[in-house]
């Protein structure tokens, strides 16, 4: 029972907020609830503590009944559950690249299978096998390489989209993941008329980018992509956000994950900015190294309440099962949630896998699938490690298996450093959501106006 | 109940896990949040 709870002093006298670890939920509670709470951590027996807090063994049976709320025990979803729809589909439509980023983990964009690009046949046939396997899917999102040196490809996937799948109960979202040095004259149409989301790949001003993000000639490629970001605003609502990798360069120079959103909302009017820490096969502690300096969970988690008025996906990633009451068994979706189709047709649980033929689930093309890699995928959750199932943070835990897997040979994530960064990751998320859930109903709205508005041009209810 | 418990919320971010899906993310790297899990 160690740690079930966690209890802190709320701002009331003798009131405490409780959080439980099993449910996820948040509790406001009087100073005899958070001792009894205490006492059964600690292993007392109900008729002591009964004794103490005046009331009835029954009385503290149905107190931690009320604790664990309405849900059932555990609210995990049993391993096992496919995915319906579909959560994303990646599509490579280019194993090409235009750029020579240092740590790019695609070999300069083939991942080792040699240049090429999907044909608009192999995309469909893609479609058509998330359509019978799944009922089609959440997120529909366009990868390389560098996907625009594909845009017919993707115009193709859009046009099929909107003629064949209208009847779809679930209309999938489309985005593109792009380095923007390439921008085709036709793209700024195919952003509107299909509402295609953009993010584009850049890691802060000239003098940090250019140390890793090249052009093919060697050169930096800052000023080309930000030329392209305005020229494509000006056009479009698009790029809604930037995906910046953490390097030492950034380090060197002083930068943080803030300041660097805050370049991007000063510079470009971009407050959506996903700061990731350089992973590098040969460095595998390098990212826990990186991530202190990237990742402030509480003022990605309280926009507007701690500093300025951007948002980290990342951070609120984290506070997803807080805000879902979901706790998901796996470290993450990779061939369960999500999928990734090569140029060729090949399926792979996602693009990090894409040099590891063992892990080939199939080919769109040739109609082949392989459940065994998918069974094996399924079986590797946190429920089903005896450390982690036991652990009060396996609902903050969330890592890259195929990180994992490069680096230490195994599918589970699970070392020191991990689940130190994890725990420390955990605390940051719990504080960032206790501000949110302390402050006044007038914050609370600018936090949402700040999130909705970051996400997305719709309103939601 | 004879105890004072009361549940917090924030109503606010409920709508949070579909709007996270609005974006378009998934570069792969460690903890960086792009990866969808099974929610």
């Amino acid at each position: 029972m160690a740690e079930r709870w966690r209890i802190w002093p709320a701002p009331g006298e003798g009131r405490f907020i409780v959080f439980d670890t099993e449910s996820l939920r948040f509790l406001e509670v009087e100073s005899r609830v958070a001792e009894i709470l205490e006492g059964v951590m600690e292993g007392a027996p109900y008729a002591k503590l009964a004794a103490e807090a005046r009331c009835s063994e029954n009385d503290i049976s149905a107190l931690l009944l009320r604790l664990q709320g309405d849900s059932a025990p555990t609210n995990e979803e049993p391993a096992g559950r496919v995915p319906a729809p579909l959560g994303k589909l990646s599509l490579n439509v280019s194993h090409i690249c235009n750029m020579r980023c240092s740590y790019c983990y695609a070999r300069g964009g083939d991942y080792g299978h040699g240049p090429s690009l999907m044909s608009a046949q192999t995309a469909v046939a893609a479609l058509e096998v998330v359509r019978e396997r799944f009922g089609g899917c959440r997120t529909i999102q366009f990868f390389g390489g560098e996907p625009l040196l594909n845009w017919p490809a993707i115009l193709a996937v859009c046009e099929y989209i909107d003629a064949n799948w209208r009847d779809l109960p679930v209309q999938p979202r489309l985005g593109v993941v792009t380095n923007l040095a390439y921008l085709p004259d036709q793209f700024d149409k195919i952003v509107n008329h299909f509402q295609l989301h953009v993010t584009v790949s850049l890691d802060g001003p000239a003098q940090v980018n250019d140390q890793h993000r090249l052009l093919l000639d060697g050169g930096g490629s800052y000023r080309v992509v930000a030329e392209n970001i305005r020229r494509l605003q000006s056009a479009t609502s698009q790029p809604r956000a930037v995906e910046a990798t953490f390097t030492m360069a950034h380090r060197a120079q002083g930068w943080t994950g803030d300041t660097l959103r805050a370049f991007f909302q000063d510079t470009f009017d971009i407050s959506v900015v996903l700061v990731a820490p350089a992973w590098d096969p040969n460095q595998p502690g390098l990212a826990h190294e990186l991530a202190p300096f990237v990742r402030d969970r509480v003022t990605c988690l309280a926009p507007g309440i701690t500093c300025r008025e951007t948002v980290d996906p990342s951070g609120l990633f984290d506070m997803l099962p807080l805000a879902s009451k979901k706790n998901s068994p796996y470290w993450c979706g990779a061939g369960l949630a999500t999928l990734t189709v090569t140029p060729a047709g090949d399926i792979y649980p996602c693009q990090l896998f894409l040099e590891r033929p063992e892990f080939r689930i199939g080919n769109v093309r040739h109609g082949t699938w392989d459940s065994g890699v998918v069974e094996r995928l399924r079986g590797n959750t946190k429920t089903a490690d005896h450390v982690c199932r036991a652990c009060e943070v396996r609902w903050a835990c969330r890592g890259c298996i195929a990180v994992a897997l490069a680096s230490r040979g195994t599918l589970n994530p699970r070392d020191e450093n991990f689940c130190k960064l994890i725990r420390q990751g955990a605390e940051e998320t719990l504080k960032g959501y206790r501000i949110i859930l302390l402050s006044d109903g007038a914050t609370r709205q600018r936090v949402r106006t700040i999130v909705e508005r970051a996400f997305t041009s719709r309103t939601y209810a | 109940m004879v105890f004072d418990v009361q549940e917090l919320t924030v109503e606010e971010l409920k709508a949070l896990p579909d709007l996270i899906g609005e974006l378009a993310l998934g570069c792969g790297y460690i903890l960086c949040g792009a990866c969808e899990k099974p929610q």
